[in-house]
């Protein structure tokens, strides 16, 4: 073992040969340690003090607890720094060739803080903790290094203890710890300023300090003890600080660059999504001004707010609890405030619901917020992403604002007669008949020549405007605004829309009736188109009985649920559930499959099971109804101009394109509805 | 809960992601976790507490109408 006097540098444990190979590296090692900033005098006396220790890989090298005797400094092989936990060993880090153990106890005096054990073989050098103090005390320089080197272990040890940063890996945290340095503050002093640009965030390691919102503001300061992460939003999002931090004690501040910091996010995406909802949870959003409130009371009596904003044509649903936060949202609060607020004004812990009501505001675009925005949609490969590119290259249409005003003079002097009780007693009169004439319409009266197109192509607009026109005048009738309208293409043909957002502000059966209006009107138009069909000879008759037929076949793929078209609102007014699709959606994406295993998990979700199974049933109900339809009344007048061994199989094509268009859309928005479940924090 | 209990809960509820997803699992068992027992009136309200929330951006009325 020891010493001077020309004694051997090193006692022996393992083979000679090994231990001659060791020696030969070694003494590289010792000058990049953090003994090599002693004078090279002083190393060797150190070098001659110590002996060589060997370890098989799971044994200990030094024990957390242990009294601190000794230093190791690794020759060759890894080991691995743990503290305990409860029962469990946390790692802390791993140490190699050149790495000095057991500093920390030098400098910090008293016991072991941690368990190092040998992950291979390890050797490494054996240094008496007295020799190594009496060198310290000579030799400023070593005092230096193994005190920098007991703080970075220090520091990594800290960093495991900070909740924020806990998902980092060893080596993620070990590489912080050695970019980190620390900064104190005296009473008083201030950390980081309001409005101010930031290129740094703090870890706070001792010491409590005082956030300020706002100097005008009467909320009261927040105080924040050691561990807290703080200063990140402005890395994160590129704004000025939103909030003043001042030392309240004397404080002890880790200091992360940007840099360094950005650098921890994109290697550690579990670690950005965790800071991104952090700065998100900690955000003070504000309204955005200009949005009108309208208090309302639903079928069963229960009060609440919807927010419209008329820019943008955008409702936002508020219950008592949203309410609530609403008013209070004014730029100086964050989640933590307005549950407080809460708290001591209702009694209820309801952080989860106020964040979870944030980010639906942030998303709607009710809400300035300073925090990063949600992700964005990603675009997935595969036969998802198939399906996305489909619908976003199939349906598509362009809106027209600034109608309103134009309707409603409409309404006031031509329309309104329509929904008087005469007028609509005349409508349901022409409705019946004219379903009767086309049902009754003989069959000789119904063949055709190639001059049809002629005529369906006009009719088949002036269906769509009726269609149309039936959801506008009606929700004019009913005193609300129609944003806008448009047209477009609607998977597998043309449409036209007529936005009755408005009638968000309507009753429920106000709403019914818009809905109903569009399919109501065709069904009238078509009416009207069996009646006169009675009137011509063929081919015109022909031509217009066969519009009537595709008008009331219109009617019913109108009433498809699944499909955001006239079926799928009148079931949610019906029901009183907005954005039904997306709940039910949303629920089958993510716990669908798991509740056929576990029936229990269908408690509050059997409307969302029934929507999804009925969706099932309707696609092959429509499917089989397409192609009775087909077969019994289109398929003869096809086997006119096709050949007649071709005739039968366009009504399975017909068929199967439904079923593939049913299908694409509804996988479309699964996808939609698991990406949106998964956005709050 | 008195405030400053409430308080404490709610910090630790913002810094931490595992008591976030252990109060929605279980609130009681995550707030014994804490080493705090709640009252009777306290285990009452963290187990109502209402996780679907009713406010939502309502869905765009676009009343459409097709031809294929």
């Amino acid at each position: 073992m020891l010493s001077s006097g020309g004694a051997p540098p090193f006692a022996y444990r393992s083979a000679l040969s090994d231990a001659l190979r060791v020696v030969a590296e070694a003494w590289d090692i010792w000058r990049d340690s953090p003994l090599g900033a002693l004078a090279e005098q002083d190393l060797r006396r150190l070098v001659n003090a110590a002996s060589l220790e060997t370890y098989q890989p799971s044994e200990t090298l030094v024990r957390e607890g242990d009294p601190e005797d000794h230093l190791l400094l690794i020759l060759r092989g890894t080991a691995e720094v743990s503290v305990s936990s409860g029962e469990d060993a946390v790692p802390l880090a791993f140490v190699g060739p050149g790495q000095l153990l057991g500093e920390l106890a030098l400098i910090t005096g008293g016991v072991r803080s941690a368990t190092i054990t040998a992950l291979e073989e390890v050797a490494a050098a054996r240094l008496d903790s007295g020799d190594v103090g009496r060198v310290m005390r000579e030799n400023e320089a070593l005092g230096n290094a193994l005190r920098a080197s007991a703080e970075r272990l220090l520091v990594a040890r800290f960093i495991r203890e900070v909740s924020s940063l806990a998902s980092l890996d060893d080596g993620a945290r070990q590489r912080l710890a050695d970019r980190v340095h620390s900064r104190t503050y005296a009473p008083a002093e201030t950390i980081i300023r309001r409005g101010q640009p930031g290129d740094e965030c703090f870890l706070l390691r001792s010491g409590f300090a005082e956030i300020e919102v706002d100097p005008s503001s009467d909320l009261p300061l927040l105080k924040i003890g050691p561990g807290t992460l703080f200063g990140e939003a402005a890395l994160v999002s590129n704004l000025p600080r939103q909030v003043t931090v001042r030392a309240v004690e004397p404080c002890t501040a880790l200091v992360i660059d940007r840099d360094d910091f950005v650098g921890l996010l994109e290697t550690d995406s579990d670690l950005a999504r965790r800071v991104k909802d952090l700065v998100r949870l900690r955000d003070r959003p504000a309204r955005v001004e200009g949005i009108e409130k309208h208090h309302r009371v639903s079928a069963d009596g229960e009060r609440f707010v919807v927010l419209k904003d008329r820019l943008r044509g955008r409702y936002f649903q508020l219950s008592d609890l949203g309410w609530f936060v609403w008013q209070r949202l004014d730029g100086t609060r964050n989640v933590r405030d307005l549950a407080v607020a809460y708290l001591n004004e209702r009694g209820g812990f309801v952080p989860q619901p106020i964040a979870d009501l944030l980010a639906r505001l942030a998303r709607g675009g009710f809400i300035v917020t300073n925090s990063v925005e949600p992700e964005g949609r990603s675009r997935d490969g595969g036969l998802g992403g198939f399906a996305e590119r489909a619908r976003g290259a199939l349906t598509w249409y362009h809106p027209i604002s600034g109608i309103d005003s134009a309707l409603t003079r409409l309404y006031n002097r031509y329309v309104r007669f329509v929904f008087t009780r005469i007028g609509q007693i005349l409508l349901a009169a022409i409705a019946v008949v004219g379903l009767v004439a086309f049902l009754t319409m003989p069959v000789d009266s119904r063949r055709s020549g190639a001059g049809l197109l002629l005529v369906l192509i006009p009719v088949f607009a002036l269906s769509l405007l009726v269609h149309e026109a039936g959801h506008a005048f009606a929700t004019k009738a009913f005193g609300r605004e129609v944003n806008r309208a448009g047209f477009g293409w609607f998977w597998i043909g043309p449409m036209a829309f007529i936005d009755t957002s408005d009638t968000w502000l309507a009753t429920r059966r106000q709403r019914l009736a818009v809905a109903l209006a569009g399919p109501y009107a065709t069904v009238v138009f078509a009416g009207l188109l069996g009646l006169v069909a009675r009137a011509f000879d063929p081919p015109l008759s022909a031509a217009l009985w066969f519009a009537a037929l595709v008008s009331y076949v219109s009617v019913f793929q109108n009433l498809n649920p699944l499909i955001e078209l006239d079926g799928y609102y009148t079931l949610v007014h019906l029901l009183d559930r907005p954005n039904l699709r997306m709940k039910a959606l949303g629920w089958l994406a993510t716990s669908g499959w798991g509740a056929l295993r576990h029936p229990s998990r269908l408690r509050g979700h059997g409307f969302d099971a029934l929507y999804a199974v009925a969706s099932v049933l309707y696609i092959i109900g429509a499917a089989t109804l397409l192609v009775f339809l087909y077969r019994s009344v289109v398929q003869r007048w096809v086997e006119q101009v096709v050949p007649s061994s071709v005739a039968p199989v366009i009504g399975w094509g017909l068929a199967g394109l439904y079923v593939i268009v049913t299908v694409a859309a509804v996988g479309a928005d699964l996808r939609r509805a698991r990406r949106s479940s998964h956005a709050a924090p | 809960m008195s405030e400053q209990g409430g308080v404490k809960l709610l910090d630790r509820w913002i810094e931490d992601e595992s008591f976030r997803t252990a109060l929605r699992s279980d609130p009681v068992v995550a707030v014994r976790g804490l080493g705090v027992e709640p009252t009777v009136e306290e285990r009452e309200w963290l187990t109502s507490i209402d996780w679907t929330l009713s406010d939502e951006e309502l869905e765009q009325l676009l009343e459409k109408a097709f031809y294929c």
